[in-house]
């Protein structure tokens, strides 16, 4: 048996896409053309009607509470505000002390032998415990003493420690991964006539007014021969060079006085290097920097690691800028993906309104 | 356009209007609040009852909590609101849903309102007497879930395609096929009607 609503698609004509649009949208010019567009009309008609008084009857209520709500809401945002934006700037206080704790603690390793494991790669220790070369240790003019486990092994000649150094220098050669300690072996040194001269005579006058007050049970005990490390014969050298002595040839010496100053780029490929060409010597040289030509200096100046977080954690914007952002600024687009309960406030497509027979409500 | 609040209705082209109510409403302000009210609610607690009955009040209320709780960060046009308003509205009505479903209670499913015929009131409507909650639960009722709540959304909240589209995660073509399937069904159901009236 055919049901009366079997044969609408026959009896009646397909709602085409712009009856649908006016029908839906509310604007009716050809919501009677059929019966049932008409019918449909009035129906969504019934929908879109203004509201009854029953529909409205908790207004007091709810607007009472929207207002509490709306207050209160604002006065948390304030109170929130403010902690985030002191949270902010603790971890930038955080951030800048680790920087500063970093280089510090760089600097007093240095200077006092020790350097921390984690300031140098494996790889690094591994070659500046026993076998850095004095070159290495040239290439950024820093001296330092392993102290800990190795104190023994700075008791090593320099001669010792070149011979070893040739054999490094090949393992690093083949161990392309690790640049750092390729570029350590491949140091030629300070050029005592270059920018390096004033940190150089710096650490040569540390050294001579202070060069025996290593500690004892630093066990860092240099003969004669290794007492000199390779930056200061660098010195030596370039003084008798110039028929000077080297009191004589760091007498003119100004910072960051530069006669000649070839290769100090390539040999300090470090970022970091350059600063502590000048610097090294001087913050390292009062008597601690010479005993011992075995340090940490290959690792921790081309090791860029070192330094990195540091920097980056000080000065990288876009680690703290998405979260404090998600967090601490619903605007704009907050509504979009603050919560579920904020759609997109600029929804895309959103072509505007359709007319609100709302606002004919009484 | 002054209305009973003595404030500015904000026309389709006319979103300034709606700032100045928004920008007041965002500090409390109660006639701007209910300016919001007055034309939200009514549809608001239609599209709510034509979905669940028994829940519809409580949930216009969790839906204006979190609109007030909220409203501070809002920014957009009249219909943006509107559609803000019915995305909470939908989200609250599904959190509702699961929750009823953890509680075991008797949640009809959307399949019997499919086989439920329409309404009786089809002669009222005829009649044009039918109420604005009456005839959104007709909707409701006669059409599949998915089509009433296209239907609803586009009727209730004036909410464009691509705005209904975003709001049920649907591409706007869907949104087309479904509210066209949705009006030859309706459609088809008060013709039946009035075929057995005659």
């Amino acid at each position: 048996m055919t049901r009366p609503d079997d044969l609408f698609n026959v009896t009646q004509p397909p709602i085409s896409e712009e009856l649908a649009e006016q029908l839906l949208s509310g604007s009716n010019p050809g919501v009677g053309s059929t019966p049932a567009a008409a019918q449909l009309g009035a129906l969504f008609a019934a929908v879109r009607a203004p509201g009854d008084p029953s529909e409205l009857d908790n207004m007091d209520a709810i607007v009472s509470v929207f207002q509490g709500a709306v207050v209160t809401t604002a006065a948390g945002q304030t109170a929130r505000t403010r902690p985030m934006i002191r949270k902010l700037l603790t971890g930038k206080a955080l951030a800048a002390l680790g920087a500063v704790t970093l280089v510090s603690a760089g600097a007093a390793a240095a200077a006092s032998e020790t350097v921390p494991s984690a300031f140098s790669s494996d790889k690094a220790k591994e070659v500046t415990a026993e076998h850095v070369p004095d070159k290495a240790l040239d290439a950024v003019a820093m001296q330092s003493d392993g102290t800990d486990d190795d104190s023994t092994e700075a008791t090593e000649t320099t001669e010792a420690a070149k011979a070893k150094a040739d054999k490094v220098a090949d393992d690093a050669t083949d161990d392309a991964a690790d640049d750092a300690t390729e570029d350590a072996t491949e140091a030629e040194g300070p050029d005592a006539t270059g920018p390096a001269k004033y940190g150089l005579c710096t650490a040569f006058a540390a050294h001579a007014e202070h060069g025996d007050d290593t500690d004892a049970d630093e066990a860092a005990e240099p003969t004669e021969s290794t007492d000199v490390p390779v930056p200061f014969q660098n010195l030596a050298e370039a003084a008798a060079a110039a028929g000077q002595t080297v009191e004589e040839f760091c007498a003119d010496a100004t910072p960051g006085k530069s006669d000649s100053a070839p290769g100090q780029g390539d040999e300090s490929p470090s970022a970091t290097a350059p600063g502590q060409v000048g610097d090294g010597p001087s913050a390292t040289a009062p008597g601690h920097g010479d005993d011992s030509p075995s340090a940490t200096a290959p690792g921790r100046t081309d090791n860029p690691s070192v330094t990195a977080p540091a920097t980056g954690s000080d000065d990288n914007p876009s680690a703290t800028a998405p979260a404090s952002g998600s967090e601490d600024n619903p605007s704009a687009t907050a509504p979009a993906s603050a919560s579920d309960d904020n759609p997109s406030a600029t929804a895309p497509g959103s072509s505007g309104d359709h007319g609100s027979a709302n606002t004919d409500h009484p | 356009m002054s209305d009973e609040l003595g404030m500015t209705s904000p026309r389709p082209d006319d979103d300034s209007a709606f700032s100045e109510v928004l920008a007041a409403a965002q500090t409390g302000d109660d006639r701007s609040i209910e300016w919001l009210f007055v034309r939200l609610q009514p549809r608001l607690l239609r599209f709510l009852n034509a979905q669940e009955t028994r829940a519809a009040d409580d949930i216009a209320g969790e839906v204006w909590l979190a609109v007030a709780t909220q409203i501070s960060a809002f920014e957009g046009g009249w219909s943006d609101f509107r559609s803000w308003v019915f995305s909470i509205a939908r989200r609250r009505l599904a959190d509702y849903r699961r929750t009823a479903v953890r509680r075991r209670t008797d949640v009809t499913e959307a399949a019997v309102f499919d086989l439920r015929p329409s309404s009786d009131s089809i002669e009222e409507l005829v009649l044009d007497a039918m109420s604005g909650q009456e005839a959104a639960a007709m909707i409701a009722s006669s059409l599949r879930s998915d089509q009433a709540e296209v239907l609803l959304l586009r009727l209730l909240a004036d909410l464009d395609v691509d705005q209904v589209a975003q709001i049920m995660n649907h591409t706007p073509n869907w949104v087309r096929v479904t509210q066209h399937r949705a009006l030859r069904n309706l459609a088809r159901r008060v013709d039946a009607k009035i075929a057995v009236m005659r």
